[in-house]
Formats: C-alpha cells, structure tokens, sequence
C-alpha cells in the first residue's frame, strides 16, 4: 500500500520539465527496452453525487437555509444546490478562494501508455537539439482518443472555502460542460534536471 | 537392520513408551484381547536430562532436554498416567501393538544448547494428550520392515512458556496414519542410510483455541481455531548420518501431495479463511542438522540447512468466508548462490541475545523504541534467538476465473536475526495496554532482504512481459534492512482475532517505483536512500462475513527518500529528496474475495448488446478476483510542536559533502538543511462542515484477470512487428508473444479471444480533505517558511475508474 500512495504523492508532485515530441523512427530504434504498460479505461466523477448527502446535519446554505449537497440525477443535474465535486484553494491569507466547483462526468479512453526510457544520443541524432545528456525518462504516451461524456465543471471565486460556511458567497467565472472526443498524438516525458 | 533404525521407526510411527510395571489384578481384568500379551504401565517418570551430542571435538556440540516429566496432566509428579498395550504377532501379518492412552503430560523443563545451557533455555514445554494407537510391523516389500499405524490423539495441549508467560495450543485433536516401508539402504562410501518410502501419510490436525495462557483459552482472548487436513503419496525420507559440518544428521525428502484426497488449511474466527485444494510437490535435498558453535551475535546453536528445496506448491481455491479468491500457486527454488554469498540456513539459539543492548540504527526516534523492547528482558530471559539465511526464486501464478497473472522470476535473498519470546502484559511497548494480556514479543535485528522480479506475465507463461505492478502499490525491486519490535496478542476487536503493537524501521533502502529491462541492466524510476519508520498501536485482525478486518488503530509514520532517481537505481539523475508523514487512527482495511462487477468500458450499456451498440464491449469480470475496501482517516495535527502529521515536502538544491574522497561520489552525502523545501503541511480529513473527522477517504480496489479489448494506436507494424492499422482490435490467434494479429472488426468468435488484462477498478470517496498550507521553506529560514498557499480543500469527491492494462505492443 505505501508503494502506491508514493506513487500517488509523486504524481502530485509538480514536474521540472514536460514537453510533447512524436517519436521518429530513429528515436523508435533507440529505445530497447520492451516493458511498460498500456492503459485503458475511464474516470468517473460523481455520476450520481459525492458523499456529502442532503441528510447530513450543517448541510444548509448559510443565506436561504436550503439544502446544499445532494445527488445528481440520471442526466447529471444536481437535484439539489449541487452533486459534483470541488476543489478550492487560498492564494492569500487575506483573500479568497479559487475553485473547480461542480467537477462531475466521465472521461475514457484507451492506449495511454505508461514506461521507463532511456534516450541516448548519438553523433547523428542529438535529442532536444543535444541540449541534455543521455538520460531516462518517464514516457506518458497519450491516448489516441479520449472521449468525454457530460463532463462539466466551473471556474469559481468565493469568500469561504466551503458552500456551506457562514456568509459564503461565490460568482462563477466561467463553466464547462464536455460531450465528445479529443484525438490526441505524441507524449509526455518526465525527467529530473537542476541541482537536487 | 541396524536396531537404532528401528527404534527411531517406531518413534516415527507412534508413541514411545517408558517404565515398564507390573500389572495389578484390576488392570488384567479390563483387558479384553485373548491372542497376546496384554499390558498395563502406570508410570510418573522424572528425568534430570537428555543430552544429544554431535561434538566430535573441532566441531559440534550438545543440545540438552532438561528436568523431564511424565506423568497424569494435573499432578506430573505426583499421579500416574496409565495407558494399556495388547501386543500380538501373527505369522503372516507380523507384530501388531494396540494401544490406548488415558491422559499423559510429558513436560520438558528446558532445552538448551552448547555454551547456553545452564544460563537460559527455549522455554518450558508442556505437551498434554490422551488417545489410541495401533502398530503393525510386518515384512516389507523389500529388505525392510512395512510399518501401518493410526494414530487418533484428543485433548491435546501444547503449551510453550517463557519469562512467566505462556502460549498455548489448546484443545488439539490428532488424527495420522501412516504406511511406510522402512529399510537401509547402502549409499555409498561405507555408509548406510534409513530410507523411509511413504506409500501413504495421512493427517488431520484441528486446534480449538490458540491463547497466551497456560490455562485453557477462553472465547474472546484467543486467536481463533484451525484445521488442517493433508494426504501424502509416493513420499520418501532418507536419512543418513553425518552433518554439515562432522558428526551430525542429513536429511534428502521428497513429499507429494495425494491430489485425491482433501488436502487443505483453514483458519475460523466469526468466518473462515480457507486454503483449499492443496496440491503439488516438494524435493528437499541436503537437509542437516548439528549443533553449531559461537554465531556472532547469537552464540552457539542448532544449525538447520539445507542445498535446494524446490517445489511447486498450489492452492486451488483461496476463499474468504465462503467465496473464492481463485488459485494461488508458487513454484520455487531455494538453493545457494552462485558467489556463496547467501546459503539457506536457520541457526536458533535459546534465550534473547539482543536482551539489554541499546539499539544503533542510524534513527535516533527509532532506537528510542527498539532500546524499550530489549530493555525489558535479560541475559537470562527464555526465548528464542535465530539467524535466517535464503536465497530462493519462484514464480507466483494467480488465476481469476480461468485467466492467470503471473509473478514472474521473483528472487530474493538476504538475512538477519530474530528474537521470539512470550512476556506477560507489563512488559509491553504500549503503556496503555491491559497488564493482564501476555503476549509473544518479536524482535527484528538487521533483516537485510532482497528482492525483484522481471515483471508480470498475463494470460500465459509465454506472454509478453510487462509492468502493471505500479498499479497494485508494490515495488517491482527492493532492498532494505528491517529492524523491528512487534508485540501479538489474542482476541481481536470483535471476540476471537489477533491484536498487534509495533514499531518497524526499514533502512539503508532503495524502491524501484517503474522499471524497464534495456539489455544487460534495468533503467526506471526509484527512490534511494530511502528510510521508512513505522509505528502502530492496537491494530486487530478478525474475520468475519465481510471478509479479513483490519482496525488499524493507531498509526504514524516518516518515510524519507535521500533521491528519487530517473534511470540507474543508485546514480541516476535524482528530482531531489522527498519526504513523506503519516498520521492516522480508527482507520481499517477490509480484504475480501471477489472482485469488480461486470461493466460496459468505452460505452454506455447495462449489458453487452447495448454496451456494443454504443461503441464499447462488455467488461466480464467473472465472479472471482480480490477487492480491498479501505477508510483513512487522517488526522490533524493540533499543534506545530507535535511530531505526527501528514504531510509531503519536496526537498532540492542541497549542497553536496563529498566526505573527503572528491573522486568517489559514493560516499558523498548531502549537508543537513541545505535544500528548498516545498511542503504541502497538515494534511487532513474531516466530514465536510467542521472538523468532525470520522469518514476519511473511502476506497474500494478491485483486482481483476479478465479478457479486454485493446486497439491499435498507430497504421504499421508494432514492436513485435505485427502489422496492422490504427483502431484495428487485437485478437489472439496462437502462443504468444506473438501470437496475435489486428482485426478491423472482430466477429464473436474472434472477441471471445481478445488479450488477457490485469483489470484494476477502484472507487474512491472524500467528504474532505484539507491541506493547512503549502509552503516554500528556504534553508535559512527553516522556522519561518513562505507560505505559497493559505489552504487547500477538496470536498464531496466520488471517484470511480476502470483500468485495464496490458503490455506495450
């Protein structure tokens, strides 16, 4: 378990270095090894709502006393104020909070491919213009497609961190609301760079 | 025949008895057999010791049994244990001896080894039975003799104690028979051999209670009762003289399970853990046993070795309160290393050597912990000291429903020392705990282990290697010392179960997070230098019919890693040091059989046809699989003096001490508080509206074997250098690693063959989670950080996903 839960903090960790390159074949021959793993799936974000539930006590809006967190319906409406999940975070002591608010719907996709690789240069092929030493990295190759099904969430602003706080108040910057594929190409490396 | 053969024979195959009496006119009467010699010995037999001997003078040495007593079970030295013999011979079927036994103590005072005896012992044993046993020696199918026996013992107890605590097998009952040729064989150099053929060995063991009391076990403060039936065929033992090292015993076995018989293992507290359908086979070969002298630490003892134990072990069905898991199978090879660094060993000395030593670990807080638990017993105090030594590979198979998952070339290696004794109550690590519950306290001393794997295999033994071991939280690579102190106890949190206290130190340590194999070497992504401190308190196990419950109590802990590394696990480039806290109470796991639910993947679909018809397939995940239902509730830290939290702080820009030696950077070393921190500080969970905290993170993780659909990414050939074009479905045609091909549109008899995928599903839930802030903290000013971000805070989270993986083609 703590295997996975440091896999899990390194994937919070912000990456020194990200960029987006389709792989030649003269790149393609210099990979050798032949692990790795391709991914195929979907995420689910409160298809029928979150575990706050409208029976909890302190569920209330703090202005109008209506009930704040519920399920979602069948179409992915929030029968009450709202279902879906939300992220805030405080840039300023003094100041108030930004948030992913109302983040629900559903995201798949197949192929996502996930190894270790080590890229060597050579005289005649010098990867990132040969800017940086042989070295290893962690490839994320994106899926071809990713399909989004009512996937929706809002860029919000608010005085308190939760809905359900004392006076809370928020305005919605803008919303999105996701139905369709995205066809994606190429991939992500991962490497360390910099004084550790 | 050499006599000494035929006595151990009948030690093998029965009971031995001692101290023949003459028979009173009562006992004559209850005797009811006409055909031979009947006998009735009421016996109390004290012996002051036996001593076995292997000392030949440069080597070897004595293992002494001290203060022997047999007698009846409530008074051994004062009230006689009375058994009846009707010994008969018959022409044709040879000596037959029918015995039955009333109820018997045979208590052992102490056993000792070499320089230990008279100092401190293993432990006092008592071991109580009553039951019959019938002997026939008759010829065998060679020179030797053919011995049948059953034996059926009842009320059996054994109970092993030391330091004035006891732990106690209550309430056995035995059930063996047994049909074996025993003959000497020539092997060779002027030496004989006992070969023992095994045509047949049946057994079936249960055990009502197992408790830490020399009383019988109560309900509620015991660990449970067990069950073990097994069944042998075409089994043989040969046994010859001289050790490992002179005089001594060697020992070449090989043992088959009898596959149509029951053969299976069994656990029960509120529900059962059951290992079914055991079966396979296991070769040992070079088995000694002497008396060793002067180990390092733990001084002399009794050697155990052995050149190769291979085997393949299965159990058919693994199953949790009545459901199935699937199958579980390990084929291995324990056998020395090829430089002779590692050999396979198991050296036990009596006493506790680590008793009264102040622990120096390189971990101040650690040894602070371990110093306690060896500080509250003596140079005198009863227990077991052991060195274990292995070096051992296998493959672990897995089968759900049919598909397999194979762990593919495991090797580990390694060694290090433990303590085993029983204590009472006050002596434990947690002051909190009941004074009355004694417990079995083990000790971990410098366990260097070893270990790593290629990779998985799914589908076949010749499918294509490929990582996925990521996403079952384990490490595909791995070398660490351990030190521990563990404390176990009976009764659980709901009646009978197990109750455990520790604090575990994992050192020295390096953790493959992702690797891939590029010719002669692996590159990947590891974590170096790593140290993991580890504490728990009242941590219970029960079974019950939701499965195997872990209260998990209280838990703490510090993992810190010197560099995570991209590439060589040792000298790759590093991302800098990470470290990571814990703090945890009230949180608990749940284990139990069978896995996800069938499921519409890519498309939308209560069943396969409407699954189909939107552009997905239907996911079919049989009824087997394992699922892990989990809460953690994190706790906040109230105070900022207060050590445990959770917390995450990403460490770089350290200034490097290259320790004097500017050309050899493997002892270089980072300059304490020299880097930038980022920290993401006082990670909590609450229930969404104050700081109530009793919901934590919720998650449900299913493991899966089940066939998948997987489409081709790009036009082309792939790397196995199948042609095929984007989108096309892979379907397996033939063995693989090749064989497969991509088809445009698949009819049903080709999907029946899609690719066999380990299939991971999980669902996870938050009410909330905060993080009190994120910080950048620079070296000079460790005290005061900067603070980055003034909070952080997820709420109403309900996150289901669906994986299924499968190698890169």
């Amino acid at each position: 378990m703590i295997f996975k839960r440091l896999i899990f903090v390194f994937g919070l960790l912000p990456v020194f270095c990200y960029s987006l390159e389709k792989i030649s074949d003269d790149d393609l021959s210099l990979v050798t090894g032949q692990n790795g793993v391709s991914i195929s799936g979907e995420l689910v974000f409160n298809e029928n709502g979150g575990p706050l539930l409208s029976t909890d006590t302190g569920n209330v809006d703090p202005n109008d006393g209506s009930i704040v967190w519920g399920v979602c319906d069948t179409d992915g409406n929030a029968v009450e104020d709202r279902c879906g999940a939300r992220l805030a975070v405080k840039l300023n002591e003094s100041g108030g909070w930004y948030a992913l608010d109302e983040l629900k719907g559903k995201v798949s996709f197949e192929g996502l491919t996930l190894k270790s690789r080590e890229i060597i240069n050579t005289a005649t092929d010098a990867t990132f213009g040969g800017d940086v030493a042989d070295l290893t990295v962690l490839e994320i190759g994106l899926p071809n497609k990713v399909k989004f099904e009512k996937f929706s969430y809002s860029y919000v602003t608010s005085n308190e961190a939760r809905p359900t706080d004392a006076g809370y108040s928020q305005h919605v910057r803008y919303g999105v609301d996701f139905n369709g594929s995205v066809n994606m190409q190429g991939n992500i490396l991962i490497f360390p760079t910099g004084n550790p | 025949m050499n006599k000494s053969y035929v006595f151990s024979a009948l030690l093998l195959s029965g009971l031995a008895q001692a101290e023949l009496v003459g028979l009173d006119e009562f006992s004559l009467e209850q005797i009811s057999g006409q055909t031979g010699i009947g006998i009735n010995i009421d016996k109390i037999v004290s012996v002051g010791s036996i001593t076995y001997s292997d000392d030949d003078g440069s080597s070897g040495g004595d293992l002494q049994f001290q203060d022997i007593k047999i007698g009846d079970p409530t008074n051994v030295t004062g009230a006689t244990a009375h058994s009846q013999h009707l010994i008969d011979i018959d022409g044709t079927d040879g000596l037959f001896i029918d015995s039955r036994f009333e109820a018997t103590r045979i208590q052992v005072g102490g056993i000792s080894v070499g320089n230990h005896i008279g100092s401190r012992s293993f432990g006092q044993f008592v071991f109580d039975f009553e039951g019959t046993n019938l002997l026939q020696i008759g010829n065998g199918t060679s020179s030797g003799f053919l011995i049948n026996s059953a034996t059926s013992l009842k009320n059996v107890d054994f109970v092993w104690s030391t330091n004035g605590a006891s732990f106690h097998l209550d309430n056995l009952t035995l059930d063996r028979t047994l049909n074996a040729d025993f003959e000497e064989k020539d092997i060779g150099s002027g030496q004989t051999a006992l070969v023992i053929d095994i045509a047949k060995f049946s057994s079936a063991t249960t055990i009502g209670g197992i408790c830490f009391s020399a009383a019988d076990c109560t309900d509620g403060e015991s660990f449970g009762s067990f069950s073990r039936e097994l069944n042998l065929i075409n089994s043989q033992i040969e046994m010859h003289g001289g050790g490992r090292e002179g005089e001594g015993i060697t020992m070449n076995m090989y043992f088959e399970f009898d596959e149509s018989a029951t053969n299976f293992t069994s656990y029960t507290d509120d529900a059962t853990i059951k290992l079914a359908e055991q079966s396979g086979n296991v070769t040992i070969t070079g088995f000694t046993f002497d008396i060793g002298r002067s180990e390092s630490l733990i001084g002399d003892h009794v050697a155990l070795q052995w050149d190769k134990i291979k085997g393949d072990y299965k159990v058919g069905s693994l199953e949790i309160a009545g459901k199935t898991m699937g199958s579980f199978e390990m084929i291995f090879d324990f056998f020395d290393s090829i430089d002779g660094e590692y050999q396979n060993k198991l050296l036990l000395a009596p006493g506790i050597a680590f008793a009264g030593d102040v622990s120096n670990t390189g971990n101040a807080n650690f040894d602070t912990f371990m110093t306690n638990f060896y500080s509250k017993v003596s140079n005198t105090s009863d227990g077991i000291s052991l060195f274990n030594e292995w070096n051992m590979t296998a493959d672990v198979i897995y089968t759900d429903d049919g598909n397999t998952l194979r762990v593919d070339n495991y090797l580990t290696y390694g060694n290090g020392y433990a303590t085993l004794d029983v204590r009472t109550g006050e002596l434990s690590i947690d002051d909190s705990n009941d004074d009355t519950k004694n417990f079995l306290a083990v000790g971990v001393r410098d366990y260097k282990v070893n270990y790593k794997i290629d990779g998985l295999r799914v589908g076949s033994e010749t499918s294509q290697l490929q990582n996925g071991y990521e996403f079952l939280g384990f490490s595909p690579e791995a070398q660490f010392t351990m030190n521990a102190a563990i404390e176990i106890r009976a009764g659980g949190a709901v009646g009978n179960g197990i109750t455990f206290d520790g604090d575990v130190l994992l050192s020295d340590a390096n953790f493959a997070v992702t690797k891939t194999n590029v010719g002669a070497k692996d590159v990947g992504v590891y974590l170096d230098d790593a140290s993991y401190e580890f504490h728990f308190r009242d941590v219970t196990l029960d079974v019950d019919n939701g499965g195997i419950k872990l209260i998990l109590g209280e838990l703490w802990s510090e993992f810190t890693v010197g560099d995570v590394r991209f590439g060589d696990k040792t000298s790759g480039a590093s991302m800098g040091g990470l470290i990571v806290k814990r703090y945890q109470a009230d949180s608990d796991v749940i284990i139990s059989a069978g896995g996800a639910t069938d499921k519409c993947m890519g498309g939308t679909g209560g069943d396969a046809t409407a699954c189909n018809t939107d552009g997905g397939y239907w996911l079919d995940t049989g009824s087997e699989g394992i699922t892990i239902a989990s809460t953690q509730i994190l706790k906040k830290r109230l105070l900022t003096t207060d050590s445990k939290e959770n917390s995450v702080t990403w460490i770089t820009g350290r200034t490097v001490n290259d320790n004097g030696t500017d050309a050899d950077p493997s002892d270089d070393y980072y300059e304490p508080n020299t880097g930038n921190q980022l920290k993401v500080d006082n990670i909590y969970t609450s229930d969404g509206y104050d700081d109530t905290n009793t919901y934590g993170i919720k998650s449900t993780f299913s493991v899966d074997v089940a066939k998948v659909r997987v489409l081709k990414k790009t036009t082309g050939a792939d790397v196995n250098l199948i042609p095929g074009n984007e989108g096309d479905e892979l379907i397996i045609n033939d063995t693989e690693p090749k064989g497969y091909e991509y088809v445009l549109a698949p009819t049903p008899a080709q999907q029946a063959n899609r690719p066999t995928s380990l299939v991971i599903s999980s669902n996870t839930q938050i009410k909330e989670l905060s993080a009190e802030s994120i910080q950048l903290i620079h070296p000079n000013a460790l005290a005061t950080p900067a603070t980055l971000m003034h909070g952080v805070k997820l709420q109403n989270l309900n996150l289901t996903s669906t994986l299924s993986i499968t190698p890169i083609r």
